[in-house]
C-alpha cells in the first residue's frame, strides 16, 4: 500500500518578501502587484526577538495604512535583511 | 447612483399625533413618563425649542420641559416601519432604512417609469400620506449624504442634480458632517465651519489633519458617487401563529402543550420553507386586558421545535403573570435561510470521514480541485504568525 505523502502548504500568514521604499528608516511606500503605493500613516510598530539559542529571529513589524485606505503588516528581518509582507491573526 | 432619501421627520412624534389628534401644539415627549429611567425617543418642536432632544433621559426633558405631555414608547411603531418599507418597494427593489423615519432607496434605473425622479418623489409623497398619513420628506442625490442632507432641507422634495451638488453642499454647515464631536472642533479651530470653506482644500491636505478616515470625508463633501451600493432588499417574511382558548390559560401549566403545538406547526413550515428562526416574538393577551410583548432571540438560527421550545419554555418558567391568559400569538420574523448552517458537520465522529468525503466530491464537482485544507494549531503562543498554524493538503 502507498504510502500517504503530508503535503503542507503555504498559509496565508507565511511571509512574503515586499519592495519597500525607506525614508528616515521607517516605510513611506510600498510596491504591490507592479504597482507603488504610498504609505499614508505607519498605525503601530513593534518588535519580535525570538530564538537566540537556535536560530535567531529579529523583526521590526510595521502596521501600515496605505493611500488606497489598505491596511498591510510588514516587517524588515533585522538578522537576513530585506522585507515581508505578512498577515497578522 | 441616484438615491432617494424618505425622510419621515418625527416619526414617533408624527405617528403618536395620529393616534391622539388631541395633543395639538402642546409640546410633546415620547419615551416613558419622568419617574422612568428611559431615554427620549422622539419629542415635538415645541419640546425641541426648550432643548429637549432625542437620546436625552426623559428625567431630564421633565426639567426642561415641566409642561410637556409625556408619552410612552409603543414598540409597535417599529412594525409601522417595517410596513411603511414594504410600501416603499414599489418603487424601487433596492432599500435601506438607517432608523426608523429615514430610508434610502436606489432609484437610478427606477425613475425612468415616472416623468424624471421630481415625479417619482412627488409620488413617493403622495402614497405615504395615503399608506400610512404620515407627511414625508424626500431629497435626491448622487450619494446617500446628499439625498439625506436635501431631504431635511426640503419642504416637500429637493432634487439635486448631477453636478450640482457642489453648490448644494457649500450651503451647509460642518453640523451635518458625520464626524464626531471633537473633529468637528478641530475643524472649528481651523476655521473651517462651513463645506464652503472646505470643499477647495485637498484630499491630500483633509488626510494630513485627519488620517485615512479624511479619504471619505473628502468624497462627501466633493459629492462623489457612492462606491457602496443599497442592498437588495427580501421582502419581508413573518410566519405567526395565534391562539385563543375558550377559557383562560394558566401560565405555568395549561399553556405550554398549546404553545408546544404551535411551534411544532411553525417548525413544519420552516423546514417546508428551507428556512430558520432566528428570533421569537411572543405576545400574550392577559384576561385583565393588558398585553405583554416579548422578543426571544435564538443562540443559534434553528429550525427544529426542540430549541425554540426551550428558548420559549425558559422564558415562561421566569415569568410571573398577575392575570390568566386569554389568547397569545407567537411570531417568527424575517427568517433567515437555511443554506449556510453546517453547525452539525463535525459534531459527531462517527460521521465525520464519511461527510468530508462527500463535501470533498461536491467541491470538486464544483470547482473542479478540492480547496480544503485542514488546518493544525502548532505553537498556539508563537508571537510569529506563521508558527501557529499549519495548512496541510487533505
Amino acid at each position: 500500500m502507498a504510502k500517504k505523502v503530508t503535503r503542507y502548504r503555504t498559509g496565508p500568514y507565511d511571509p512574503q518578501a515586499l519592495e519597500v521604499i525607506v525614508r528616515d528608516g521607517r516605510p513611506a511606500a510600498v510596491r504591490l502587484k507592479k504597482r507603488s503605493l504610498k504609505v499614508s500613516e505607519v498605525a503601530n510598530t513593534w518588535r519580535i526577538d525570538e530564538e537566540w539559542w537556535r536560530k535567531p529571529i529579529s523583526r521590526l513589524y510595521f502596521l501600515l495604512d496605505l493611500e488606497n485606505g489598505m491596511r498591510l503588516t510588514v516587517f524588515l528581518d533585522l538578522e537576513q535583511g530585506g522585507w515581508y509582507r505578512q498577515n497578522w491573526v | 447612483m441616484r438615491i432617494a432619501c424618505v425622510h419621515l421627520p418625527h416619526f414617533y412624534m408624527q405617528i403618536e399625533s395620529l393616534k391622539n389628534p388631541g395633543i395639538g401644539d402642546s409640546p410633546v415627549i415620547i419615551g416613558g413618563t419622568p419617574d422612568e429611567r428611559n431615554n427620549v425617543a422622539d419629542c415635538s418642536e415645541e419640546a425641541a425649542a426648550q432643548g429637549v432632544r432625542p437620546g436625552m433621559a426623559v428625567r431630564e426633558a421633565y426639567y426642561l420641559c415641566p409642561d410637556a405631555l409625556f408619552f410612552p414608547f409603543d414598540s409597535r411603531t417599529r412594525r409601522i416601519w417595517a410596513d411603511i418599507l414594504f410600501a416603499l418597494g414599489a418603487f424601487a427593489l433596492r432599500i435601506e432604512s438607517e432608523k426608523p423615519g429615514l430610508a434610502y432607496l436606489d432609484i437610478t434605473k427606477t425613475s425612468r417609469i415616472y416623468k424624471g425622479e421630481r415625479a417619482m418623489a412627488a409620488a413617493i409623497i403622495r402614497e405615504m400620506l395615503a399608506f400610512s398619513g404620515l407627511k414625508a420628506h424626500i431629497g435626491v442625490g448622487n450619494s446617500r449624504f446628499i439625498a439625506k442632507e436635501a431631504a431635511s432641507c426640503a419642504w416637500d422634495t429637493l432634487v439635486i442634480e448631477p453636478g450640482g451638488e457642489k453648490a448644494f453642499l457649500a450651503l451647509l454647515s460642518i453640523e451635518s458632517l458625520p464626524l464626531e464631536e471633537k473633529e468637528k472642533d478641530h475643524l472649528r479651530l481651523l476655521g473651517l465651519s462651513t463645506l464652503k470653506k472646505l470643499v477647495p482644500l485637498s484630499r491630500k491636505a483633509l488626510i494630513s489633519q485627519f488620517g485615512l478616515k479624511a479619504v471619505a470625508l473628502w468624497e462627501i463633501i466633493n459629492g462623489v458617487d457612492e462606491k457602496r451600493p443599497i442592498p437588495r432588499r427580501r421582502d419581508a417574511i413573518r410566519l405567526e401563529k395565534e391562539f385563543t382558548g375558550e377559557a383562560p390559560l394558566d401560565a405555568s401549566g395549561d399553556l405550554r402543550p398549546i404553545m408546544g403545538a404551535a411551534v411544532e406547526e411553525l417548525s413544519d413550515e420552516l423546514f417546508r420553507m428551507h428556512m430558520t428562526c432566528r428570533k421569537i416574538e411572543v405576545m400574550l393577551s392577559l384576561h385583565d386586558g393588558r398585553l405583554l410583548e416579548k422578543v426571544l432571540v435564538m443562540k443559534k438560527p434553528a429550525a427544529e421545535a426542540q430549541p425554540m421550545l426551550v428558548r420559549l419554555f425558559d422564558f415562561l418558567e421566569y415569568l410571573t403573570l398577575e392575570s390568566p391568559v386569554v389568547s397569545f400569538r407567537i411570531s417568527i420574523p424575517d427568517p433567515a435561510p437555511l443554506e449556510g448552517d453546517q453547525e452539525d458537520l463535525f459534531r459527531k465522529r462517527s460521521v465525520f470521514a464519511e461527510r468530508l468525503e462527500g463535501i470533498k466530491a461536491y467541491l470538486d464537482a464544483c470547482y473542479g480541485y478540492t480547496p480544503l485544507v485542514r488546518i493544525e494549531e502548532r505553537e498556539e503562543e508563537s508571537r510569529l504568525p506563521e508558527r501557529r498554524y499549519r495548512f496541510i493538503d487533505v
